[in-house]
Order: C-alpha cells, then sequence, then structure tokens
C-alpha cells in the first residue's frame, strides 16, 4: 500500500504507536478495575482515534478492527457487556493484530487476515447482550439517576393521564380530545422509554398508540372489551413501572400485546358479534359531564416548573422561621421596655425599629407559609386511583355508581395523606358495597339506577373536611344494635336507652360487623375499626349519619399539618393549655348542675351522649379553685370520641408549632410539648389522643 | 476530682458543688420558672431559652438537700447545661467561679474559702 505524502505516514506511524500503547495500558487496568468508566472511555477513545487514522490513510482493514473494538468499548460502558477475562485477552489480542496490522502496512506487505478476530469480539457481544436483554434492568440504562427519575415520574403522569382519559373515554366515546390524549401520552412513553432502552415499555405503548390512532380514525370501534383491555395493558405498564424501579424486569409483555391486536381486531368494524363488543352508548351522559368537569380542573397536575425538595430540608426551614418569629416578638418586647425609660428622640427611633421589626416578621410569615404550602400534595392526588377502583367495583358487584369529586384546590401535608388513604379507599369500598344497591333495588325503590359516592373536601385555615356521601340504602340501625347486643357490647336492659348516635358508633368497635355476608370488596367488617385507627394517629375526628334507605355519610376532620398546629389557648389555674382547635368539637358554658356522676367520674350529657368530664385543675397544681356560677367545658373530639375539660378562661385561637419534649418530660403523658406564644408566653399544648384513650380507659 | 478537666461551682442550700465546664451552656439569671401543668419526678418546671423551652432540673429536691424551697436572692441564677439531646437548666443560689488547675495543688483545693465541693454528674443524677 502506498501513501505518498511521508508525513502523513509518520503521523499515522505514531498516533498508532501511541493509541496502541495507551489500549495496551488501559485494557490490564480495566481487568483489575472493571467499573472504572476513565479507563473504558479513555480505551474508548484510543480505539476511536485508530479508526479515524486508518480512515485518513485510507486503511481499510485496520479501520474495521478497530470499529470492531470500539463498539466492545462502547458496550462495556453502556454497561451491556461486563468485563471478563475472556473478553480483556480477546482484546489483547485484537490490539497486537493492530500493531501486525500498522507493520504490514509500513512495510507494504500482504495484510493480515482479521475477519478472525472480528467475528470472535461480535460474538462475545452478541452473547452478552443476549444474557442482559433477557434481564433487563435500569443497571443496563447507559443513564445519570437524575435522568432515570425524570423519566420514572414523567412515566407516571402519563401514565395517570392515560388513565383518566381511559375511563372518560368509556363514559363518552365521542370525545376526541381523550383518544388524542392518550394516543399522545402513550407515544410520550414510547419516546422516553426508548430513550432509556426499555424495550419492552416501549413495545406495549406502541401497541396502545397503534389502537388508538386506529380508533381516531374510525377503523376500530369502542367497545367496553377494547377499554377493559385498555386498562389492563395500563396495568402491565404500572407493574413493568415498578420493577424498573426496582431493577428487575420480569413481567412479560407479549400476552398482553397480542391481546391488545385481537380486541382490536375484533373491533376492528362493526362485524362484531360479542354482546361485549357492541359499541358502547353515552351512557349517563348527563350526570357524567359533572365528572368530566370536575376532573379535568383538579387531577390534572399543573404544568409550573418544580424542582425535588427534600421534606426534611423543608421542615427545618419551617422550624427556623418559626425560631425568627420568636426573636422577632422578644425583640419588639425588648424594645418597648426600652421606650420607657428613653427619652422622646430615642422613642421614636425605636418605634421606629419595631415598625421595622414588625414588616420583617411579616416577611417571615409569608416565607413561613410559602414553605409549608410547598411541603403539601393537593387532595386531588390521593383520590387519582378512585375512578378507576370504582369502575372495577361497578364491575364485580354488578353495580352502576357515578363517582363525583370535588376538591377545590385542597392540600395536605404528605405524611398525613398517606395516613388517610387507605381510610377513604376504605369507606368508598364500603360505600359501593354495603352501601349502594343494586340497579334493579335501586329501581323498586324508586331511585336513579345509578348511584352516587360523592367525595367532597374543603379546606378551612389548616384543617379539612371531607365528606364521602353515598345514596344508598344506609345503616340500619337495628341490626347494628342486634349485632352489638350478640356481640356482649351493650346488656338488652341498656339497649332501649342508646340514642341513635349512640348505636351507630359501635360500628366504629373492633371487630364489628352488620354484613350478613364476607365479602371480598370490604373484608369481613374489620374495615370502620381500622378507619378509626387511621384518623386518630392523625389527631383527626371522624362523624357518620345515616338514614335507612336514603344514604350514609361520613364526615372526616383532619388537620392539613402537623407542623402547624392552630389552638385554642385556655388558661388552667393561671397556666396556658393549647387545645388543638382540629379536635375542638364545641366549647359549652355550664352551671355545676349539668354534671352528672357516674361510677365516680363525671359526666356531661352532650346531644344525648355521656361524655366523660375531665378536670385538669388538680394535675396542674394549685388550687382546684371553687366554681361559683359557670365554667367553660370545651369539648374534644378523637375519631368518634368525645371527652370534655374544664378550663378558667379561653383566650384565643393562634396557631402554634410545637415542641415535643425531650427525654425529661417526656413522662407527661397528657401534654405533647411545649410552645411558646406570639406574646413570647410559655403553652402547653395537649396531647389529645393520650388523654382521650386514657379518659376511656378509666 | 480530675485536675485537668475544669469545672463551674456553684452554691445550692449552703452546699458547694460543681459541673464540668464543657457541658455549660451559659449562665443566665434567674427568670421565672413556669411550673409544668402535670407534676413531675425532679422537674421544678421550665423556662423560656433562647428560642426554646427547657426543663429545670429540681437539684434540691433530687439531692433532699431541704425541704423548704431556697429563696430567690439577686445571686441566683439558672446554670444551662447540655444533657444528652436536650439543653437543661440548674437553679444555683450563686455561682462561685471556675475550678481549674490553678486552684489544686497536690490534689487539693487552694484558694478557694470554701473546702467541701461535691461533683454532679448529670448522667447519674438523671438515671431514672
Amino acid at each position: 500500500m502506498n501513501i505518498s505524502d511521508p508525513h502523513l505516514l509518520e503521523l499515522f506511524v505514531s498516533s498508532i504507536d501511541k493509541n496502541t500503547s495507551a489500549i495496551d495500558a488501559g485494557l490490564l487496568e480495566l481487568e483489575n478495575q472493571p467499573e472504572n468508566t476513565d479507563i473504558i472511555n479513555e480505551l474508548m477513545r484510543s480505539a476511536h482515534n485508530i479508526k479515524g487514522t486508518s480512515n485518513l490513510v485510507g486503511f481499510a482493514v485496520l479501520k474495521d478492527l478497530s470499529h470492531s473494538i470500539e463498539n466492545v468499548m462502547i458496550d462495556i460502558s453502556a454497561k451491556k457487556l461486563s468485563v471478563s477475562q475472556l473478553l480483556i485477552s480477546t482484546l489483547l489480542k485484537a490490539e497486537d493484530l493492530i500493531k501486525v496490522l500498522k507493520n504490514d502496512f509500513i512495510t507494504e506487505q500482504p495484510i493480515s487476515e482479521i475477519t478472525g478476530i472480528i467475528s470472535e469480539l461480535e460474538k462475545l457481544r452478541a452473547q452478552q447482550t443476549e444474557n442482559q436483554s433477557k434481564n433487563e434492568t435500569p443497571k443496563t440504562f447507559d443513564i445519570d439517576p437524575e435522568s432515570l427519575s425524570i423519566y420514572i415520574s414523567d412515566l407516571e403522569e402519563s401514565i395517570e393521564n392515560i388513565n383518566s382519559a381511559l375511563l372518560q373515554l368509556e363514559k363518552n366515546v365521542q370525545d376526541k380530545k381523550n383518544i388524542e390524549s392518550i394516543m399522545r401520552f402513550a407515544h410520550n412513553i414510547k419516546g422516553s422509554s426508548s430513550m432509556v432502552g426499555f424495550t419492552k415499555m416501549k413495545e406495549l405503548t406502541h401497541a396502545i398508540e397503534t389502537i388508538m390512532s386506529d380508533i381516531s380514525k374510525d377503523k376500530i370501534k369502542v367497545t367496553s372489551k377494547l377499554i377493559s383491555t385498555l386498562l389492563k395493558a395500563l396495568d402491565t405498564i404500572i407493574n413493568l413501572k415498578n420493577e424498573f424501579k426496582k431493577g428487575n424486569i420480569t413481567t412479560d409483555t407479549s400476552n398482553i400485546i397480542n391481546e391488545l391486536i385481537a380486541v382490536s381486531t375484533q373491533s376492528f368494524g362493526s362485524s362484531a358479534k360479542d354482546s361485549s363488543n357492541t359499541p358502547i352508548k353515552n351512557k349517563e351522559q348527563s350526570s357524567d359531564k359533572k365528572i368530566n368537569i370536575l376532573q379535568k380542573s383538579d387531577v390534572k397536575i399543573e404544568p409550573v416548573q418544580q424542582v425535588k425538595f427534600n421534606i426534611k430540608s423543608i421542615e427545618n426551614m419551617i422550624n427556623l422561621t418559626r425560631e425568627l418569629t420568636i426573636v422577632e416578638a422578644q425583640l419588639t418586647e425588648t424594645l418597648n421596655s426600652m421606650a420607657v425609660f428613653s427619652d422622646a428622640s430615642f422613642t421614636s427611633k425605636i418605634n421606629q425599629s419595631v415598625e421595622m421589626i414588625f414588616f420583617m416578621g411579616k416577611s417571615i410569615r409569608l416565607i413561613q407559609d410559602e414553605f409549608m404550602k410547598s411541603k403539601m400534595t393537593p387532595f386531588s392526588i390521593l383520590l387519582k386511583n378512585f375512578p378507576r377502583m370504582v369502575r372495577d367495583l361497578e364491575n364485580s358487584l354488578n353495580k352502576k355508581i357515578n363517582l363525583v369529586i370535588e376538591t377545590s384546590g385542597t392540600r395536605l401535608d404528605q405524611n398525613i395523606a398517606e395516613e388517610i388513604t387507605n381510610p377513604l379507599i376504605h369507606i368508598v369500598r364500603n360505600s359501593a358495597d354495603h352501601g349502594i344497591e343494586c340497579p334493579k333495588e335501586r329501581i323498586k325503590s324508586n331511585k336513579p339506577e345509578v348511584g352516587t359516592i360523592k367525595i367532597y373536601a374543603y379546606q378551612k385555615s389548616e384543617q379539612i373536611i371531607i365528606t364521602i356521601e353515598d345514596d344508598g340504602k344506609g345503616i340500619d340501625e337495628d341490626q347494628i344494635l342486634s349485632s352489638a347486643i350478640s356481640k356482649g357490647l351493650v346488656s338488652r336492659d341498656e339497649a332501649p336507652s342508646l340514642s341513635k348516635s349512640q348505636i351507630i358508633n359501635y360500628i366504629f368497635h373492633p371487630g364489628f360487623s352488620t354484613s350478613k355476608n364476607v365479602t371480598e370488596i370490604s373484608g369481613r367488617g374489620v374495615g370502620m375499626d381500622v378507619v378509626k385507627e387511621h384518623i386518630k394517629k392523625v389527631n383527626g375526628t371522624i362523624e357518620l349519619s345515616t338514614e335507612k334507605g336514603k344514604g350514609t355519610k361520613i364526615m372526616l376532620r383532619i388537620p392539613s399539618t402537623m407542623t402547624i398546629i392552630p389552638s385554642v389557648i385556655s388558661d388552667i389555674n393561671g397556666k396556658i393549655l393549647c387545645i388543638p382547635a382540629i379536635n375542638v368539637v364545641k366549647v359549652l358554658y355550664i352551671t355545676p348542675s349539668e354534671i352528672k356522676e357516674k361510677d365516680q367520674t363525671e359526666l356531661l350529657i352532650i346531644d344525648g351522649m355521656a361524655v366523660p368530664l375531665i378536670r385538669l385543675h388538680s394535675d396542674i397544681g394549685g388550687n382546684p379553685r371553687e366554681y361559683r356560677g359557670k365554667y367553660y367545658a370545651v369539648v374534644i373530639g378523637l375519631a368518634e370520641k368525645k371527652i370534655a375539660i374544664l378550663v378558667d378562661k379561653l383566650l384565643k385561637e393562634q396557631k402554634i408549632v410545637v415542641k415535643p419534649f425531650g427525654e425529661i418530660l417526656c413522662s407527661l403523658k397528657n401534654l405533647m410539648g411545649t410552645t411558646i406564644l406570639e406574646d413570647g408566653k410559655i403553652g402547653f399544648v395537649l396531647n389529645v389522643s393520650n388523654l382521650v384513650s386514657n379518659s376511656y380507659a378509666l | 476530682m480530675n485536675i485537668s478537666v475544669s469545672y463551674i461551682c456553684f452554691r445550692l442550700c449552703e452546699k458547694y458543688f460543681c459541673i464540668k465546664l464543657e457541658i455549660i451552656d451559659s449562665i443566665t439569671p434567674y427568670q421565672e420558672i413556669i411550673e409544668l401543668p402535670y407534676s413531675i419526678n425532679n422537674v421544678k418546671g421550665v423556662i423560656k431559652y433562647k428560642t426554646s423551652v427547657i426543663p429545670i432540673i429540681d437539684l434540691v429536691k433530687i439531692l433532699k438537700l431541704s425541704i423548704n424551697e431556697p429563696a430567690i436572692m439577686p445571686s441566683t441564677k439558672i446554670i444551662i447545661a447540655k444533657y444528652k439531646d436536650e439543653i437543661i437548666g440548674i437553679l444555683a443560689d450563686e455561682v462561685k467561679g471556675i475550678l481549674d488547675k490553678n486552684n489544686f495543688e497536690n490534689n487539693n483545693l487552694i484558694n478557694i474559702d470554701f473546702k467541701d465541693v461535691k461533683i454532679l454528674e448529670l448522667d447519674k443524677l438523671l438515671e431514672p
């Protein structure tokens, strides 16, 4: 082979020499540190250089060989190939061959054969990639963890959107918007999955996209079977996603893809005979419009640019801002006390400072609010799976249920949201299973065929009030009562004296069930007990009202945050006691004659219920004050239970941040900690859950 | 007494005590101690310190120094100390000063107007 330009030849030789010795050293290092990406990159670069130089001088054979080596390095760097001894020795062999080829080239001898080594390299690559593709794991994807987490969160968002669009499509087949949106989100998933090399996901979403595009072109009709299959495919996507997160993908997608193809060909045109394939009429269109509108405004996540933030660090910042406000109060106090002793000119300066501090305090509070908000999740996210759940319930129970969700921008802390999701699922399942009657029964009792479950949530300062209402058959009091008697919760003699609400409250009793037959949907009546426990954990209250034949309504009051607690500040023997406002049911102004006594405990009768009356005075120290005239009794609720405590004075309502007790004071079981009020005084915060359970344990 | 360590020395009910200097956060003038709503052994009450509320340990009761509460004098101070992860306060009738190696000669205290000093170790004192 001839190269006319001696400079070029020189360049070629020195470049090959430099790069082969680099490969030599690199390979040996790689054997010891197979994970070292720097070495891999260096090797890749060297092989690439050789390829480039060979190309420059028109040395195709060497170019091919170095190209092969480069490919191997790319695979290693993409973690598709693991570094083995065999691999290293093959590469070394290839590298030796480069040197031979170089010598052949400059000495113008016949070029040595390279096909052997190239096929060896290719074989190695093929084997490994085959192994890897059988067990696809995120480790094989050459993506940094950050992009992966973006991929996953995008994926989750798309899944959610497809889910709600599918459910809406079922209710309103004409709506092209839903078809388009499913197509778009499926396409999104397809694109991003192929980018991260997640083939199974790509294939499945591709199948979905194809079906949707056929639907939009009116090639396929939407049938309930088609929707069900699509939902099933969506479940598979969710499975894949979860497995992807765990790094171990085992779900088989070929079945569902075949099913999708089968159902789409069945639905093709109007040739369908199967009754389940008959196109869905716009069922209950009028009543469904509402849910569509509500969901559109509510469930969608606002497209605001977001950064991920550690909740712990937000909490720290909230605590710091809180400390700033305390410093602010103290500073103001100090300045004001200085003003008393100063002359006029100085006083005006002090007043100016006080004013400036006031504005600073205002900003601090705004910062605090912003932090609080950023820590919270929209309540609607909690309910995102509810339409799907209700749809599944409809099918398995053979009932018709319309779910209405209205959450009006309610937000709450993540940990509280997690705590109440299960209770909500339980309540809705209960309503669907035990509340809503089957269509025939409903028509018989002059009700619309389709039952309704409504979930309303609204926010009142740091409280969220959630009502779950159904128009089902209600809860039968007599049945509860007889069940309570048979379980020995109440004696036959006592029974007639029980009020309606007392009877209803038995359903919160552990192991209580009114359902005659245990069902798969809502279990064996441990339900409301579990619901109660969850609500108790977040210091919430629960109220249930029911009317036979009309329906059941459950009202939950839960705090939206545990960080800032709006509290009723009261005075007992000169001590300040803060009672979380969420637990304050009402305040009564009572006369001593209203206090009843039974088994040495004092009771108050509130709404027909006997409520234990607690005097904290003896615990607080000092002499229990002799009451002339009237008292304040604060009625406190936790889950379904109530107690009342006597206080001397009610001072105000204020938002407080609780500092939990340390080791020394933690034996104060009826208190959860201290707080510094806005006026700088120390307040003690009542531990409602301990106080209530202690009072009932007596 | 470990001579290489410095101690803060205080008087309470006519007796002298000292605490390792390294666990002392600060010494503050007396402020009103707020009793707890529920009685709890060995704690007199709480005070506000910086931006938090801290318990005041009732040494008089723990060490059975006196049946009566010591009177609050202008010299009365609250010693703020670290205990485990918490900050606590200790009431002192008077803080005498720091004892370090200058106060010792052949393991004997010198240059002070009292001889009988008891070392307090909070860990042992507050263990239930």
